[in-house]
């Protein structure tokens, strides 16, 4: 049975009459050749005969081969007037998409205003008969646009515009600007009628916007409020019937109702179904690895291992500090393995048990340490390190299949209240950075040491992030992106000092 | 996963002909599917017995129509009620009637809500063309019954109907209102319903070619097709460029068995990762006789509870179906698909179309060397075997 790994041995294996050419092989080096087919370049790894190395696909769009599941670029404009969400949806939406691999970005109106002129002093820059505002406004908008154009044809798949959009017109303009060069367009409607909802908005995140440098709280509050009513004036919501070849989805006051109009293609049906799910109702979230485990100190990866007594320590503090936090509806998620269920068994609140939640699976590599990973397999050790996030284990998995498996868990924590997950170290990267907006490179390297909560309280735009370290030593897991791929030994000198104190050498296991 | 969810019941309202019957058996399907326990309950069936009992085949009129209706649905929620109260497993029921009085529709949720203590979700269908779902059996739908209902049509209102958690179909998929959704089930009921598709449409299926593991009986692995299997690949593909099917598209899994079946078609085959074969983990290139001599007590259990049974270190059916999840929302919007597939996979999809119970969808039969081939109508899934060669 032949496997990626013969590749590792410098033989290729060709199947027979697969129709591989053999001569085109002395385009590309010989020493790429023999590398990992995970970090090959594109033209060398088409060469290869196809296996299941080779085969980086998830269901959904993954970076690279996005043109088989994205079919064409999307727009997705927002509509409404100002404090009813929109650039809040736009951030979060774009979080999301990014993280499951859709190449997103946004592009929000009010900055270019702010680049273009610094001429706000007062809400009657935006009353509708200003007309030299209107048409630097204006303006502004045509230049947003094309820097949407731009974005879309230089490989990214959806733009957000994030502006009020608030007048058929100006929807027409941009429908008839995005159609005409084939791209889709869908427009997120935010609508609100609650005083308590908008003032709470515009305290939170209007205050601190650069166009009220210089004003006190309750002097931005009036502004605004002022501002509001401009284009209150104005304003045409999205209408079924005279906008009825439009696709379009509305909001109304943060979920309690919703409307979709003509959605069109998977990832309108995708954004509709997150945005249902969001909520904007106060909770914390909790993340935390299982306690130390067994393998943790051998320095072996995977498995199914038990708590070391250090491990059942914070198994006891854990509970200790959640049932002192007094969190109103707690739950607590765990993996499937033992480690993260002995860690929360103390603990007398609804559990759920998610298979999504288990480490990622390392293949052949499974309960080695690293030095013998390095001695069996040297190349896929290099490997790894040249392109952490892509890298798939010989019958294993990628941090990118894990994204694709994690997606269920995020989008049920979205709609949850307080929750407590109990998880390892490469899944809680993930979810980390999907709350904290990390990019694919960055993702691999997040630090999630053992023995420590991390709380994300979301606020504003983003999310809050505390470490609590519960004062029970454990072996540190973390391994830094080595300066040279393959290098065992760990460089970085700047460990989380109450990480160091443990006085056992910084062995680098599990990463 | 569903285990912390409310019970929930889905009262569906619309006039005669607007698809009602329609979206709750697919509702019923996929929900069932993701192990979340549905059953339609359908006044008109329980009408029809009544009519039978007593020998009576004319629409009939005024007052004793009304009473037999209202003692039919009196039958009806009777079992619906005793159903979901008392069975621990039932978790959503559907009642698949008009419901188009608005106060027809506060009694049955007041009623509902006390008597069952599940939450209350209206899904309704609006349609302009009555004739959108020309159901065969739909002999209820008679012109006059129609008119009449017509007139006194009160449709949901977000105004007169506040605190009432609902769903606006309108023509099936155009426009879809959503109001005070809350809670899993429903958001996932929401979520399906926008990717659901009522035309019809064919999907085809099939194993990989027989493997060199098959011939060794050797569970799981990554093998070569046999010389049988390369045989099997060669027709497979004569008989696809034979019947000549508008863009067809071939979907199969990561592995070599599976692409080397779909080689043929080249180009057109899409590789899903989640389309690989069930992990038996530790039992990983074992025969059954080698399993059971050394995990006697797996392999046991594994007979008692195939369904749930995960492999050690391995996935269980369940698995399965909860990583199909979203090759089947696909699947839900395509046409014309051939999937190339293995022996556990391929069970749990059809199961899905099928309806098929978790207790026989392990032991469903996909022989090697056989398309099988499932068209859809407005709300059934027919399957026939085609070519079949051994």
């Amino acid at each position: 049975m032949s496997s990626g790994l013969d590749i590792l041995s410098g033989s290729l294996r060709l199947r027979n009459g697969c129709g591989v050419r053999s001569g085109p092989y002395t385009y590309c080096k010989v020493s790429e050749v023999k590398a990992c087919p995970s970090v090959m370049s594109p033209e060398t790894k088409r060469l290869l005969p196809p296996n299941t190395e080779t085969v980086q696909t998830k269901p959904f769009p993954i970076r690279g081969e996005r043109v088989n599941y994205v079919n064409s670029p999307h727009v997705i404009a927002m509509v409404g007037l100002p404090a009813r969400g929109k650039t809040y949806i736009s951030k979060k939406l774009s979080r999301y998409l990014n993280w499951i691999g859709i190449n997103t970005k946004v592009f929000n109106l009010g900055e270019y205003r702010r680049h273009a002129t610094t001429a706000y002093k007062s809400h009657d820059f935006f009353r509708p008969d200003n007309q030299q505002a209107m048409a630097l406004r204006t303006q502004c908008a045509l230049e947003a646009l094309q820097d949407v154009i731009g974005w879309l044809e230089s490989g990214g798949e959806v733009a957000v515009f994030d502006a009020t959009n608030s007048t058929m017109e100006r929807r027409r303009m941009i429908h008839d600007y995005i159609v005409s060069k084939g791209y889709k367009l869908f427009f997120v409607e935010s609508v609100c009628d609650d005083p308590q909802i908008i003032e709470q908005n515009i305290k939170e995140v209007k205050v601190s916007s650069p166009d009220y440098i210089n004003m006190n709280k309750d002097e931005v509050l009036q502004d605004f409020l002022q501002r509001i009513q401009h284009y209150q004036e104005k304003y045409q919501p999205l209408d079924e019937d005279k906008e009825k070849d439009t696709s379009f989805m509305k909001i109304y006051n943060t979920g309690e109702k919703c409307l979709v109009h003509k959605h069109e293609g998977h990832i309108q049906a995708r954004i509709v179904y997150y945005l249902m799910n969001i909520h904007i109702t106060p909770r914390t979230i909790y993340l935390t690895r299982h306690g130390e485990s067994e393998q943790n100190l051998e320095g072996r990866i995977g498995g199914d291992s038990n708590l070391s007594p250090r491990g059942k320590l914070y198994a006891a503090a854990l509970a200790k500090y959640i049932q002192e936090q007094h969190i109103e509806g707690l739950r607590i998620w765990t993996s499937w393995l033992k480690r993260t269920i002995q860690t929360v068994a103390g603990l007398n609140v609804p559990q759920e048990r998610w298979k999504s939640l288990n480490e990622i699976d390392a293949g052949v590599c499974e309960e080695m340490t690293y030095e013998e990973i390095n001695e069996k397999y040297p190349e896929e050790f290099a490997a790894r390190d040249v392109n952490k996030f892509a890298y798939r284990y010989p019958r294993g998995e990628s941090y990118e299949d894990l994204v694709g498996r994690l997606e269920p868990v995020i989008m049920e924590l979205e709609r949850q209240g307080n929750v407590l997950v109990v998880s390892h170290q490469a899944v809680l990267r993930c979810l980390l950075a999907y709350f904290l907006d990390k990019s694919a490179d960055e993702l691999p390297y997040l630090r999630v040491p053992l023995h420590t909560i991390i709380k994300l309280t979301p606020v504003a735009y983003g999310c809050r992030v505390e470490h609590i370290k519960l004062p029970i030593e454990a072996v540190d897991t973390h391994r830094d992106k080595p300066k040279e791929p393959g290098q065992i030994a760990q460089v970085d000198q700047q460990i989380d000092c109450h990480c160091k104190n443990d006085g056992q050498s910084n062995s680098p296991n599990k990463s | 996963m569903f285990n912390d969810s409310k019970k929930l019941t889905v009262i569906l309202v619309g006039l005669p002909g607007s698809g009602k019957t329609c979206i709750a058996k697919k509702l019923s399907r996929y929900l069932n599917w993701k192990g979340c326990f549905t059953k339609i309950f359908c006044p008109d069936l329980y009408l029809q017995k009544l009519k039978v009992l007593e020998s009576k085949t004319s629409c009939m009129d005024g007052q004793e129509e009304k009473d037999w209706n209202t003692l039919s649905m009196a039958e009806c929620l009777k079992d619906l009620i005793c159903w979901l109260k008392n069975s621990l497993e039932a978790k959503v029921a559907i009642l698949d009637s008009e419901n188009l009085l608005r106060d027809q529709r506060a009694l049955l949720k007041k009623k509902l809500e006390t008597e069952t203590g599940s939450s209350i979700l209206f899904i309704e269908s609006v349609c302009n063309i009555n004739q959108i779902l020309v159901d065969g059996e739909n002999t209820f739908a008679c012109e006059r019954r129609v008119q009449q209902y017509q007139l006194r049509y009160e449709s949901l209102d977000e105004l007169l109907d506040p605190n009432y958690s609902f769903l606006k179909l309108f023509d099936v998929n155009k426009s879809i209102v959503t109001r005070n959704v809350e809670g899993h089930i429903s958001a996932l009921i929401v979520y399906f319903l926008i990717n659901a598709r009522f035309h019809s449409r064919t999907l085809y299926f099939s194993r990989h070619g027989e493997s060199e593991y098959n011939l060794q009986g050797i569970l799981g692995g990554d093998s070569d097709l046999s010389l049988r299997g390369v045989e099997y690949a060669s027709k497979l593909h004569e008989y696809f460029t034979g019947v000549k099917i508008e863009n067809l598209q071939v979907w199969t899994s990561p592995l070599k068995r599976a692409r080397q079946t779909a080689q043929l078609f080249e180009e057109k085959a899409k590789i899903w990762k989640c389309l690989e074969e069930i992990k038996a983990g530790i039992c990983e290139g074992m025969t059954y006789q080698q399993i059971s001599e050394l995990y006697p007590e797996e392999f046991r259990s594994r007979e008692k509870d195939k369904y749930n049974y995960r492999y050690p270190r391995g996935e269980s059916y369940y698995d399965v179906v909860v990583r199909l999840e979203p090759i089947m929302l696909e699947l839900e919007r395509a046409n014309n698909v051939l999937i190339i597939g293995h022996q556990a996979v391929l069970r749990c999809i059809l199961a899905y179309f099928l309806g098929k119970s978790t207790e026989e969808l392990p032991f469903m039969e996909v022989p090697l060397h056989s398309v099988l081939k499932i068209s859809a109508m407005a709300d059934d899934y027919h399957m026939q075997t085609l070519a079949r060669q051994k």
